[in-house]
């Protein structure tokens, strides 16, 4: 809990270490430190000048008023603490900017330290379509048999998959080539490839999530993707309701958007991190034990061996 | 039988959690200036016609960017109006900045301008912390989109550039081009009349200090159109 830096009180600035601050004691010093009470006049002049562009950054960066509120209570009380050191050929603004950065990331690896405590038991979790072996840990996917089941129950038009599966079987061509095989254009089967992989991504998540590791790991890595800026809170927010709590009814403005890109996100950090594979590097030059490998446009670079492995193999039999 | 869920919760609302929307917005196979192909949704050349260098006005004022954008984004939707008319527009019902120097006069806020649009019979709102993503999505659903960027980053020339990275600038978003690979947006192609410069490709680092780059963690500002544009597909 923290107050008004005018009234002085009680804050929390390390979870569960709450910390005793008096602001008459701080003025008290700062005056000391300055030798004069016109420090506290002109910190309080320029605090009021820069609170609201400070608040505003941190419910950008947290995404989340009452929070964005406490901290920039922190951070002025942080600022007027340091007050002394503060050098007038910088504008305020900046110098309290970079305390608030500061302050941020703090709050934000606070977050991660109670998301990792909160994680559940993966096994005690309900809901997740997978088979088995999959739970088990077997992930031998087949990318076509995914591309034939998202369309399957509708997750993907008929032209998406067809494109989808045109690409998958001829990894080597350009669009050109590629709509030879079929009754559309290049642009066409270009346009619908491009809008079918992100859906085939959340389809993945909901349907599939054991391929990107537990529960525990997915959490961590949405946390980690928020304190690097990757994904933006209300990204956070309609990921964690929908793949972590599969609360299909939490629809904010723009939740298709969010879901989309948060997937695409998180998908790119889990595989990237290589946490369930030998986190070997994926690319698209890079070859498998059974002959070379294509571009893999459904997860992106760095996609962990178990999975773009499994992937690949899944081209190799559809080519074969 | 197998389990569509969640999706079939969606199928008869039309809301399907992979946002199912089939825009008959115009998309092409281009190749981008740095050679990768790309899908262009959008109509970043039917649009170029619109932009005009800024500062076109009986009234003289200079700093017109945002009346210009609307001028644009109106005109897209089939309004023929002229910059003075949208500038005299707004200098007598107040939505833009009127000073006693015409060449530091006109600049507008975003609610400004989306009060403009409506004005001219195209609603709109205004919105702010956007991603990409998010922009991508108003291009490919078909909106009118102004967005506010910081000029100097832009332009390559920091003397144009706020302190703070801030936005100080208005242009047109007329389209968007995205991998088609990995779906990944990778610029955006732009209507700027301050240059000018008419179906400009940026590409999507230098967007992102230009529109998300200030020192405040990136507005994102926004004015989007309620109403799609009225086209076939390509």
């Amino acid at each position: 809990m923290v107050t008004n830096i005018a009234e002085g009180s009680r804050i929390a600035l390390a979870e569960g270490e709450p910390i005793r601050f008096s602001v008459e004691e701080s003025a008290a010093r700062l005056s000391e430190r300055l030798g004069t009470e016109k420090g506290e006049a002109e910190f309080v002049r320029l605090w009021t000048e820069s609170r609201a562009a400070i608040q505003a950054f941190c419910w950008r960066s947290l995404g989340d008023h009452a929070a964005a509120e406490d901290v920039a209570q922190v951070i002025g009380l942080r600022a007027w603490r340091s007050f002394g050191s503060f050098r007038r050929e910088a504008p305020f603004v900046g110098w309290a900017m970079r305390i608030a950065r500061n302050e941020i990331n703090r709050e934000l690896r606070r977050r991660v330290m109670r998301i990792a405590r909160e994680v559940p038991a993966v096994d005690g979790y309900e809901g997740v379509q997978c088979s088995r072996e999959e739970r088990q840990g077997d992930h031998n996917v087949d990318l076509r048999a995914l591309i034939l089941e998202a369309r399957e129950i509708g997750a993907i038009s008929e032209p998406e998959a067809s494109s989808l599966l045109l690409r998958l079987a001829n990894p080597e061509k350009n669009w050109t080539e590629i709509a030879a095989d079929s009754n559309d254009s290049a642009a066409q089967c270009a346009a619908n490839h491009c809008r079918a992989i992100p859906k085939l991504r959340v389809f993945i998540f909901l349907r599939h999530r054991d391929l990107f590791g537990d529960l525990s790991r997915i959490r961590e890595s949405m946390a980690e993707a928020r304190i690097a800026g990757a994904m933006t809170a209300r990204e956070e927010q309609v990921f964690s309701r929908w793949i972590l709590d599969r609360r299909f009814d939490f629809r904010p403005v723009g939740w298709q958007t969010l879901l989309r890109s948060a997937c695409a996100t998180m998908a790119a950090r889990i595989t990237a991190s290589g946490d369930l594979g030998t986190g070997g590097a994926w690319s698209s030059t890079a070859t498998h034990d059974e002959g070379e490998a294509a571009a893999n446009p459904y997860l992106p670079q760095g996609a962990p061996e178990k999975i773009s492995k499994n992937f690949c193999h899944g081209m190799d039999r559809r080519r074969s | 039988m197998i389990d569509s869920t969640p999706f079939s919760d969606f199928s008869e609302q039309g809301e399907s959690p992979l946002g199912d929307a089939q825009p008959d917005v115009p998309h092409t196979l281009e190749v981008l200036p740095d050679g990768r192909e790309a899908v262009v949704i959008g109509q970043p050349e039917d649009f170029k016609e619109l932009n005009h260098k800024q500062g076109d006005n009986d009234l003289g004022f200079k700093e017109t960017c945002g009346l210009v954008s609307c001028e644009d984004v109106i005109r897209q939707f089939g309004s023929d109006v002229s910059e003075t008319d949208v500038v005299d527009y707004a200098a007598r019902n107040g939505l833009c900045q009127v000073t006693d120097d015409p060449e530091s006069s006109g600049r507008t806020t975003v609610d400004g301008q989306a009060r403009i649009l409506e004005d001219f019979g195209v609603p709109a709102h205004a919105e702010l912390g956007q991603t990409n993503e998010e922009l991508a999505a108003s291009i490919e659903e078909g909106r009118g989109v102004i967005a506010e960027v910081d000029a100097g980053t832009l332009w390559g020339d920091s003397q144009y550039s706020d302190i703070f990275g801030s936005p100080n600038h208005a242009i047109d978003v007329t389209g968007v081009a995205r991998s088609p690979e990995t779906g990944e947006v990778l610029g955006f192609y732009i209507n700027d009349s301050g240059m000018p410069s008419s179906g400009r490709f940026v590409d999507v680092n230098t967007w992102n200090q230009a529109w998300n780059g200030s020192w405040f963690g990136g507005p994102g500002e926004l004015v989007v159109t309620d109403a799609v544009h009225t086209t076939s597909t390509a």
